[in-house]
């Protein structure tokens, strides 16, 4: 059916229609379909007096590799053999991916994706060449996620990029890649990866089944399926991590959890997630343990004076002077003798000023952006000071709470910080340290109640399971790290069997097997 | 989905059960009476609830399941309806008690100037929303804080080690004290008896055949936890100045100093000892509203708003002052607990012999 005779309104993409055999048909049909689609080439070219038409989308597709290993081919071997589908499909091309399809719907699908069609006259069958090509960034180090050790490749913007710098680190037949589109105009293509002998398959379907359930008209960014498919939408807590580092997703995979790739965005997602993966970088894998149970520990020392630092200055101050010392507390008390305005009100202007000034260095440019937030921190802080405005204690306090929120790996979580100190201080004017502890509370319990895809977002502190502390609040050497986080994966919770690496017992054990083999002889 | 929680999460919910608000309004009292020697007691009192718990719990393992949510339970409606009624009463004085207590305590040492009102709402507003979560958000929520609640107390030695006088535990253990020991022991064992109410949720703890063990070892987490705060309340405060203090526990935290910088760590041992209260009272509160709906054979949580306004008036209006809740909670509650206990750890004997006999039955 020709498109002038559709009714107005009516999606052609909905019809089901097959390949014609007339191929002035099939080009005056996709010709209509791309009415002002002005980078849609349509190469028109015979094979032995037989007429064929190439259809791709300029900046898509790889020309060259088109032109050499499709055109020319078909225009210099078709002469030695017969003219059908098997023939053009195995023997006049050398594209590494050939496909075939006899639908319009899918055809149009593979124009869309980058691919190549070629159409030829008395074939019902459509020829599919995989030969994406186009300009793309190459991979190069993260920026969200830079480190002083470890790879430094990041994903990119192409899936298929994306997917291989995956199946470079973990080189295991069991590496299963599902793959599926979403998005009623973008078709974004994802995959989902996971290790089929560790990933639990409950898991795994569920998965499956909220992708399936998205309904959207565009997914541009992994954040909207992040969004789409969490258990917990209004809390302010992540509940699925998003990574741009491919070492982060191997590993994440070997202990049982589900990446989801996304076309067009760098950021892989990682499923199930728990709070204390948040605070976690790759960096303490890599380097001695007993560093990075040093970080660990300063971080949550610091994710505890950004939330709570501002609230505890305003409650001590305005409730609870007796608990500092006499000397700081004259101190303090003289800094804020001339201020106008009382703790909290003192604590919100600067607090609002730094992150304006935060928010306003990410959209400047890079040369520039830095130089602007702490020149305007430090000239405004100065100002302010000088004015009368605000006490000096005051902007101390915000610039410690500031780099402590910098000290967070995942920026997801340091902004869920940095958002719910406001609350903190509000709580900390009206009800001093009391407020404070209801703050807490409220906090505790909400993260008691969250899940990430069944597992419970505090696992393993709460619900308290002492044997898979290992990975939280210390890092015990690789050795030790015998078996896989059980609330994870779901099956074969066995990772090693290394032996505690020691000099003495190598002599030991080499000793033995060459009193065994002179034995034998 | 049922709800189920860990051994471990129960052997943590007992301790804390008995633990929270015992080592806030009890010191005093127990000093009071047996001095120096109180430190012996929570031996005793472990002694006797494991003998209450053992004997509780006979024929527990030769049941299926027990979980009174659930239509499984074969078991005399009598029975499970009686058990919600004495729960009801027996965790609704629990409750009032407490959140009067707690209240008096952050009105005399964090908020002074604060109407007890207000901090009462404000108390219940954080338990409803706890409780609105449901048990396995308490549950966790008490790992969290009664694990840093204890390795606290169990530092608690260390920073007071230069306040600590082994002399005044001297005389240790005199014959003549036995009678004082002995009625310390009674004040006391309706508080530590408090325990019973895990009745409630043994049926949905997993695997059922530990439970037993479980609530034991929860009832010497809290002994421990006793006896490390009365033994550092004799020998840094001293029996003869603690017995008259109100808030023992308290002033001896007040104690720490390490430098001259760091000596108000009070207000954060207080940080983390008022969300272990807050799990205690999150329990108490939730254990009500399961016997509310045990007893109307409901699955709603339409009963909690209503419940949380009268506990909030009825811990105002029950005690016209501090002294008459210090009466209660001392004179009034070692008797009237007592009884209600045994009455719950009867019918829950009854109740699993009853499940017992119809699974047999069936079987």
């Amino acid at each position: 059916m020709g498109l002038s005779k559709m009714k107005k309104g009516t999606d052609p993409l909905t019809i089901d229609q097959n390949i014609e055999r007339n191929i002035e048909k099939n080009e005056e049909f996709l010709r209509a379909l791309f009415t002002d689609s002005t980078d849609l080439i349509f190469r028109t070219f015979s094979i032995e007096g037989v007429k064929a038409l190439l259809v791709f989308i300029d900046g898509m597709v790889d020309t060259k590799s088109i032109q050499f290993h499709a055109l020319m081919h078909m225009l210099t071997r078709a002469d030695s053999m017969q003219l059908n589908l098997q023939n053009v499909k195995n023997q006049m091309n050398s594209i590494s991916s050939v496909n075939e399809t006899k639908k319009m719907k899918e055809t149009v699908s593979h124009i869309l994706d980058g691919n190549c069609i070629l159409l030829v006259d008395r074939l019902d069958h459509a020829i599919v060449f995989d030969a994406k090509g186009g300009e793309r960034r190459s991979v190069s180090e993260p920026e969200s996620e830079a480190a002083i050790r470890g790879p430094r490749e990041g994903f990119t913007e192409n899936l298929r990029v994306n997917t291989s710098l995956v199946r470079r680190k973990l080189k295991s037949q069991h590496l299963k890649l599902k793959s599926m589109k979403l998005g009623e105009h973008t078709k974004t293509s994802l995959a989902i990866m996971y290790l089929e002998d560790v990933a639990s398959s409950q898991l795994v379907e569920e998965v499956t089944r909220r992708l399936e359930k998205v309904d959207i008209d565009g997914v541009l960014e992994s954040g909207y399926i992040e969004e789409l498919i969490e258990d917990n939408p209004w809390s302010f807590f992540p509940q699925i991590q998003h990574t741009e580092r491919p070492d982060t997703v191997a590993a994440n995979l070997l202990e049982g959890r589900i990446a989801i790739l996304l076309d067009g965005t760098p950021f892989a997602l990682i499923i199930p997630t728990t709070f204390w993966q948040l605070i976690q970088a790759s960096e303490d894998y890599y380097e001695r343990f007993h560093i990075s149970i040093f970080l660990r520990w300063l971080r949550l020392i610091f994710i505890a004076i950004a939330l709570f630092l501002p609230a505890l200055y305003i409650a001590v101050t305005t409730y609870h002077q007796e608990m500092l010392p006499t000397s700081l507390l004259l101190s303090v008390a003289s800094s804020r003798e001339a201020i106008p305005f009382p703790a909290l009100i003192e604590a919100l202007i600067m607090e609002i000023s730094f992150e304006a000034l935060r928010e306003a260095g990410v959209r400047l440019p890079k040369t520039i952006g830095q130089a602007v937030s702490i020149l305007g921190a430090l000239v405004v802080g100065q100002a302010a000071v000088q004015a009368g405005i605000v006490s000096a204690p005051m902007v101390i306090i915000v610039s410690i709470t500031g780099i402590a929120s910098f000290t967070i790996p995942r920026f997801n979580l340091a902004i869920s910080i940095r958002l719910l100190r406001f609350p903190m201080m509000i709580l900390a004017a009206i009800l001093g340290l009391y407020g404070i502890l209801i703050g807490l509370i409220l906090l505790t319990a909400h993260l008691c109640k969250l899940r990430s895809f069944g597992v419970p977002y505090l696992a393993p502190v709460a619900p308290l399971t002492l044997h898979e502390m290992k990975d939280i609040f210390i890092r015990v050497p690789w050795w030790s790290m015998k078996y896989r986080p059980k609330h994870v994966a779901g099956q074969n919770l066995e990772r090693e069997n290394t032996q505690f690496p020691s000099p003495k017992r190598t002599l030991r054990s080499s000793k033995k097997s060459r009193t065994k083999g002179e034995n034998r002889k | 989905m049922k709800t189920r929680i860990s051994n471990l999460q129960l052997t943590l919910l007992t301790a804390n059960f008995i633990t929270a608000s015992t080592l806030l309004v009890m010191p005093q009292a127990y000093l009071d009476l047996s001095l120096q020697n109180t430190w012996f007691v929570p031996f005793l009192w472990f002694l006797l609830t494991t003998l209450l718990i053992t004997t509780a719990f006979v024929g527990w393992n030769k049941i299926e399941t027990l979980d009174f949510q659930s239509d499984e339970t074969r078991s005399s409606r009598t029975g499970q309806k009686l058990l919600a009624i004495l729960m009801i009463l027996f965790l609704m004085f629990i409750l009032i008690r407490d959140l009067r207590a707690f209240t008096d305590f952050t009105g005399t040492a964090l908020l002074e100037l604060t109407p007890q009102p207000v901090i009462i709402f404000t108390s219940l507003i954080c338990l409803l929303y706890l409780v609105w979560l449901g048990f396995e958000v308490i549950a966790r929520f008490n790992d969290i804080y009664f694990s840093l609640l204890f390795i606290i107390i169990l530092f608690l030695p260390l920073l007071l080690l230069n306040e600590i006088d082994m002399a005044k535990l001297l005389p240790p253990l005199q014959i003549n004290a036995v009678p004082s020991i002995l009625q310390t022991t009674f004040v006391g064992l309706a508080w530590v008896g408090e325990l019973v109410i895990i009745f409630l949720f043994v049926g949905n703890v997993q695997p059922k055949s530990d439970v037993r063990r479980s609530v034991i070892w929860g009832v010497g987490l809290a002994v421990i936890f006793i006896f490390i705060l009365l033994g550092s309340i004799i020998s840094v405060l001293g029996s003869t100045l603690a017995r008259y203090t109100v808030y023992p526990s308290y002033i001896l935290v007040r104690q720490i100093n390490i430098t001259d910088f760091l000596d108000r760590l009070d207000l954060l041992v207080v940080s983390f000892w008022i969300p272990a209260i807050f799990s205690k009272m999150a329990l108490t509160f939730y254990g009500i509203h399961r016997s509310f709906n045990m007893l109307f054979g409901t699955d709603t949580k339409i009963f909690l708003v209503p419940l949380a306004l009268i506990i909030g008036f009825l811990s105002m209006m029950m005690f016209g002052n501090n002294i008459s809740h210090f009466y209660f909670s001392i004179y009034v509650w070692s008797t009237l607990g007592l009884l209600l206990e045994i009455l719950i750890v009867a019918v829950f004997m009854w109740i699993v012999r009853k499940e017992r006999l119809a699974q047999s039955r069936d079987g």
